[in-house]
């Protein structure tokens, strides 16, 4: 019941890789903002990871994602890293913690990861090895991570709301599935679940002072005037004097959604203002 | 001109504040409310400058320089407002996050970034030189916030 299921070779689709989908993706997912490097004098734009991640059970520190054979991805297979991005299965079989936002990365193409890992393959190979997370009774919480999965990890991909625009399931999409918006916008349960009935809603910030933000209802309570209103603050954030997009994590947030095309950010923009 | 007057001031403020210099406020609840009384201050200038940037407004160099005077006069005594004890408000909250305190170096050096975007704005004299500096000004405010504000409540 707790032992981890991982997707088979039959679930990987045909395909060629698209490694500029891949960098686009990459910013759309956010992984440079946990993946990057601890070391005060590498190269704050490379994912080698170690930065540490502080987060209510522990300090975590973010693996190397870059081709180096011993201390990165050069040596995982295509399988082995959708099962990671996907289902939370380490290269080992062990059950990875979700402070790893896999619980939305779940919702994406397989295309779209195997487009990922196509782009880290092009950058340059970095030796940092893995730090272990530090946090209690390790294995036994790996375990237990077994039955929350079982409990809810819902493992369906995004699917496209036909009553809605192209443009609207492209916002849909970015903002569940890389975007991993809900892991802090949605309220989580005694089990740190995402309240499902509560979906955007806002919710105590993980830092342990002040909320983060609902996404409901943003015009009719005036965080934004229009589409275009939170579509340049995305983009732009407090250069153009958006302020609220600055604190809480969000900086770094803003930061990624600024190196996507102008379209995606409509995409997301037009999503979010939808959201009741 | 008054702008001059009072950044020089302010630059003196900022370069003492590692210190501890002694407090100008009566209150906590007093250093907070005139924190953010400037930071208010410093909103109504960004969305006056904002729209002027974006085409919104037409660009007003007159404008331009009466909403940076406001925003000085708000923030004259920004740098007396920050000592140990003003960390918690009696009555008011703060986002202020006790890195401010913790790390004074990083404070200070987010600070002085701002400044040096703000002072360059401040020199811009027709609408190419205000579009070129700008972008940066919201930037020096965006570092601080990053680091030092706390999310909302």
């Amino acid at each position: 019941m707790s032992a981890p299921r991982p997707l088979t070779a039959a679930a990987l689709p045909a395909h060629t890789a698209d490694p500029a989908n891949g960098q686009r993706l990459f910013h759309a997912a956010g992984c440079i903002s946990c993946h990057k490097a601890g070391a005060k004098d590498a190269d704050a734009a490379f994912p080698s990871g170690g930065a540490p991640f502080k987060t209510p059970i522990g300090i975590f520190y973010p693996p190397n994602l870059t081709p180096d054979a011993e201390t990165g991805l050069g040596q995982w297979s295509d399988l082995e890293f959708v099962n990671a991005v996907k289902r939370g299965i380490g290269r080992g079989g062990a059950h990875l913690i979700p402070a790893f936002p896999y619980t939305s990365y779940a919702k994406m193409r397989t295309e779209d990861v195997l487009d990922i890992k196509a782009y880290l393959a092009t950058l340059r190979p970095v030796v940092s090895p893995a730090r272990e997370v530090d946090i209690p009774a390790g294995f036994i919480l790996r375990r237990g991570i077994g039955l929350w999965k079982w409990m809810g990890f819902d493992t369906a991909e995004w699917q496209p709301d036909p009553a809605q625009s192209e443009t609207w399931n492209r916002g849909s999409y970015l903002v569940n599935g890389p975007g991993h918006c809900a892991e802090c916008h949605t309220p989580r349960n005694f089990f740190m679940a995402r309240d499902a009935s509560r979906e955007f809603a806002g919710g105590p910030h993980p830092e342990g002072v002040g909320k983060v933000p609902s996404l409901r209802n943003l015009e009719g309570r005036g965080r934004y005037k229009d589409v275009k209103d939170l579509a340049q603050a995305l983009q732009f954030g407090e250069t153009l004097g958006y302020e609220k997009l600055s604190s809480g994590g969000m900086a770094a947030v803003q930061m990624n959604l600024s190196k996507l095309p102008e379209e995606d950010v409509a995409a997301i923009a037009e999503y979010l203002m939808s959201l009741k | 001109m008054a702008l001059w007057k009072v950044s020089k001031i302010a630059i003196a403020s900022v370069l003492l504040m590692g210190l501890g210099a002694t407090s100008a406020y009566a209150s906590a609840d007093d250093a907070i409310k005139g924190r953010q009384g400037c930071m208010k201050a410093s909103g109504k200038m960004m969305e006056e400058l904002a729209a002027m940037f974006k085409g919104e407004k037409p660009y007003d160099a007159v404008a331009v320089k009466a909403v940076m005077d406001a925003h000085d006069v708000a923030c004259a005594d920004w740098a007396k407002w920050w000592g140990e004890d003003s960390q918690k408000g009696e009555t008011l909250k703060t986002r202020a996050k006790p890195e401010i305190w913790t790390d004074p170096e990083g404070f200070k050096a987010a600070g002085e970034a701002f400044y040096g975007k703000y002072v360059a704005l401040g020199k811009s004299t027709d609408e190419a030189s205000f579009k070129a500096a700008f972008p940066e000004v919201g930037n020096g405010c965006k570092g601080c916030h990053d680091k030092f504000r706390a999310p909302e409540e």
